[in-house]
């Protein structure tokens, strides 16, 4: 067995062991695992009490990560989030020692980030792009793999600070959790309030998902559907009745990273128009802004999306 | 197995068969498009006369399936749009990624591109039963097709006088050919001569003459009609003979003929003039001895040939003209201004009457008999040549000529007398006018209600004026009406009245 199909393997392993401590949210962790292989960061929207503290801390266990997690609140500091130096007394000498924030783990849970302070905010996405911390003039690099998943509340907007758009577009997914139906609150509930909770195993380790990594980034891309990722982000630019700003160039690399981790996960060695199609939603929703007669009409990015999709479906095979 | 050949060779079958169901959806879409404009062709020529109809039809078909071979050559699916293709049946781009990199000679890590191959093999094969390229074209096109040839045929099928009309066209243009090579031969032959060798006045004639041959090409290539066609080709013979004299008579004006290209251009005129091409074609065409009727400005021209009878009536400003030769009679009537000529031949008769202002001429040769009568201001004149008699009366203030026998005495061609209504007397003296028109020297109003004034002499009467000899006038008078027939001063069917008149009155 060669080396991509071993560790196509263990993906599959990984994801079907986080789904014993998540009930349902299949789409979720499918994306959240995307995400991963691609080395992104990903948006988590959803009421509270979705599990969504618990995937992360799951997903940690199997991958064998580090797990912190951040609460933001309107009064938390940067400082806070990526750590500070601190004065400390050593063999009679007093210095600074630089005391690391919860940022320095590989997967940062950052609740409700919505809630901080834009500077807090901009401590945290400083992270994300560059994967180091900056303290003082120090910069202190972040273990790799390194991935925040950051969550926001639809509904509570009240006192809150909106990410603006250009800190969103840092976010290569942004994934709705869904409410549960009636089977999977069941198993919820029999799960969480039943008297063994499952036993999670680790599959594989931050090593190994590097590897991961490097592999899905040669998957080769046909010229077609390179051709339709491109044509894809060019339409949320072109003059669309309900699209008053389109995806940025980061849209595009996130449709092919995307795309080629999706590809490894069904099992390929090439990326399929079904992949770019599969990712689009996550990629684009964030990343395109509707103008006031989409907001009047009630017009969500997901129908401008599938849209747009509809669209270019007859280049697809032409 | 080499992965790589077999792929192509799969990929190479796919795009042929792409490529042939195009050809035939394409052929199908522009032959149903030229099998439109087709369909319009066939409409037009239900309304305006177009001969080579059918073959337009044919060719705009033709013309479409080649617009379509050309369109699916220009759109012919490249090896990667046919990998695509093969992808379409669930192969989720393995082929075409699998191509790609083959063709582009990327490796991908070797290692990487040979597992991509080996993939796209694997589920290649599993997907070959169902993977399959139709040839049939799109029913709509056929459909568009079908409706285009039958719309076509069916068109093709209604009668039409416009059809039948381009028909006869066509044939007369096709009879018609040859005496236009020829004429196109005198032509050239006139255009070649040299000019800086003539005199003012033989410059003149030269031109005269060229313009003569161009009326009548124009006349040869208008004719649609066998009438038309006998008429013009009657003309062209009288202008080759016409030609032939002139530039004989240039000709031995000239020092040297030859050099001024004078002696070819008489040769080919004569040999025209032998050769009585228009003759033979125009009997050739009507040989049937119908008769022709015309009403309503209309011409009506009966031609008869060999035993034939010929009749023609013209009625309201038309003419009729009745040929009879070889022992056929030829009657013209002309009614309410119209003219009546009729010619016998060869121990035929001809009579033409003319009423209201019409004119009758009737010529009889060769034994035959002649018999012109007009009537209501019409003129009646008859000859009769050989032993035929020649006899014109006019009614009502009309003019009668040739009242006469002519057989053998005196002039032999039945033109016994002249317009004065005497007969066997020898040419005497014309009367001619002192004064003509707006002379204020002259008596009498112009307008007004006297008579001219007259005398009987002793042939008849006689008016006021000056009187000259005959001969000396009758050369003038018969250049005259000969230059009119040059130049087509006078109605169809009357130049050869006139023609015959003064031939004879010479004679």
């Amino acid at each position: 067995m060669s080396e991509i199909e071993i560790y196509q393997q263990k993906i599959m392993e990984c994801e079907r062991e986080i789904g014993k401590g998540i009930i349902g949210q299949r789409d979720v962790i499918r994306q959240v695992m995307l995400v991963m292989l691609s080395g992104g960061n990903v948006l988590l929207e959803g009421m509270p009490g979705l599990g969504k503290t618990m995937l992360v801390r799951t997903i940690g266990q199997v991958l064998r990560l580090s797990f912190k997690r951040i609460q933001f609140t309107p009064d938390l500091m940067p400082s806070d989030v990526t750590g500070t130096n601190i004065m400390v007394k050593e063999e009679g000498r007093s210095s600074f020692r630089f005391e690391p924030g919860p940022v320095f783990a590989n997967l940062v849970l950052a609740d409700e980030i919505n809630r901080a302070t834009p500077k807090t905010q901009s401590a945290l996405l400083e992270a994300m792009q560059e994967h180091t911390v900056t303290v003082g003039n120090v910069s202190h690099r972040l273990e790799e793999p390194f991935l925040v998943l950051a969550t926001q509340n639809p509904i509570e907007q009240e006192g809150t600070y909106p990410l603006p758009e250009a800190q969103l577009d840092r976010f290569m997914f942004k994934v709705l959790v869904p409410f549960p139906d009636k089977e999977e609150l069941r198993g919820i509930v029999g799960l969480t309030e039943g008297l063994q909770p499952p036993q999670i195993q680790s599959i594989m380790d931050g090593r190994e998902l590097l590897e991961a990594r490097k592999l899905i980034s040669q998957i080769p891309i046909a010229e077609a559907v390179m051709n339709y990722i491109l044509e894809l982000v060019m339409a949320t630019h072109e003059s669309h009745p309900y699209i008053r700003e389109g995806a940025s160039p980061r849209a595009a690399q996130a449709l092919i990273r995307a795309s080629r981790a999706r590809a490894f996960m069904e099992g390929r060695i090439n990326v399929s128009f079904e992949d770019v199609q599969s990712v689009a939603y996550p990629v684009l929703r964030h990343r395109i802004i509707l103008n006031f007669d989409a907001i009047s009409e009630g017009i969500t990015e997901d129908a401008v999306i599938r849209q747009i999709m509809e669209a270019k479906e007859k280049s697809m095979y032409a | 197995m080499d992965i790589r050949k077999y792929l192509t060779v799969q990929i190479k079958k796919c795009r042929n068969r792409m490529n042939l169901a195009r050809l035939i959806d394409c052929a199908i879409v522009f032959a149903a498009a030229g099998g439109v404009l087709g369909t319009a062709c066939e409409l037009v020529s239900l309304v305006w006369p177009f001969y080579h109809v059918h073959l337009a039809a044919g060719l705009c078909f033709g013309l479409g399936l080649l617009a379509g071979a050309g369109c699916a050559l220009h759109r012919r699916a490249d090896m990667e749009q046919a990998a695509r293709r093969l992808d379409s049946f669930g192969l989720k781009e393995r082929i075409v990624t699998a191509y790609e990199l083959m063709d582009k000679g990327v490796e991908t890590g070797d290692a990487l591109a040979e597992m991509q191959r080996q993939d796209a093999l694997v589920h290649y094969n599993q997907a070959r039963d169902r993977i399959k390229i139709p040839l049939r074209p799109d029913k709509r096109h056929v459909l568009a097709l079908v409706l285009s040839v039958i719309m076509v045929a069916g068109l093709s099928l209604v009668p039409s006088p416009v059809r039948d009309q381009a028909q006869l066209r066509h044939q007369v243009q096709e009879a018609a050919k040859e005496e236009l090579q020829q004429l196109e031969a005198l032509a050239d032959a006139l255009d070649r001569v040299d000019m800086e060798s003539l005199t003012e006045e033989q410059k003149l004639r030269m031109q005269e003459l060229q313009e003569a041959m161009r009326r009548s090409w124009e006349e040869l290539t208008r004719s649609d009609t066998w009438e038309s066609l006998a008429l013009a080709q009657e003309r062209l013979e009288y202008k080759y003979q016409q030609a032939g004299q002139s530039l004989a008579q240039l000709a031995s004006q000239m020092q040297d003929p030859g050099a001024a290209g004078i002696a070819s251009a008489q040769a080919l005129a004569q040999a025209a003039g032998q050769n009585g091409g228009g003759n033979n074609l125009a009997q050739a065409a009507i040989s049937s001895g119908q008769s022709g009727n015309g009403s309503n400005s209309g011409n009506g021209d009966g031609n008869g040939s060999n035993n034939g009878n010929g009749a023609g009536n013209g009625s309201n400003s038309g003419n009729g003209d009745g040929n009879g030769s070889n022992n056929g009679n030829g009657v013209g009537n002309g009614s309410n201004n119209g003219n009546g000529a009729g010619n016998g031949s060869n121990n035929g008769n001809g009579a033409g009457s003319g009423s209201n202002n019409g004119n009758g001429a009737g010529n009889g040769s060769n034994n035959g008999n002649g018999a012109g009568n007009g009537s209501n201001n019409g003129s009646g004149a008859g000859s009769g040549n050989g032993n035929g008699d020649g006899a014109g009366s006019g009614d009502n203030n009309g003019s009668g000529s040739n009242d006469g026998n002519g057989a053998g005495a005196g002039q032999g061609n039945g033109s016994g007398g002249r317009g004065t209504g005497s007969s066997n007397a020898l040419h005497d003296y014309v009367s001619i006018p002192n004064d003509i028109g707006d002379d204020p020297s002259l008596t009498g109003e112009k307008n007004g209600d006297q008579n001219s004034g007259y005398f009987r002499q002793q042939n008849g009467l006689a008016w006021e004026g000056e009187h000259v000899d005959y001969n000396s006038v009758i050369s003038q008078y018969t250049n005259r009406a000969f230059e009119g027939i040059t130049r087509g001063k006078y109605p169809s069917g009357m130049e050869s009245v006139i023609r015959d008149y003064f031939e004879n009155l010479n004679q």
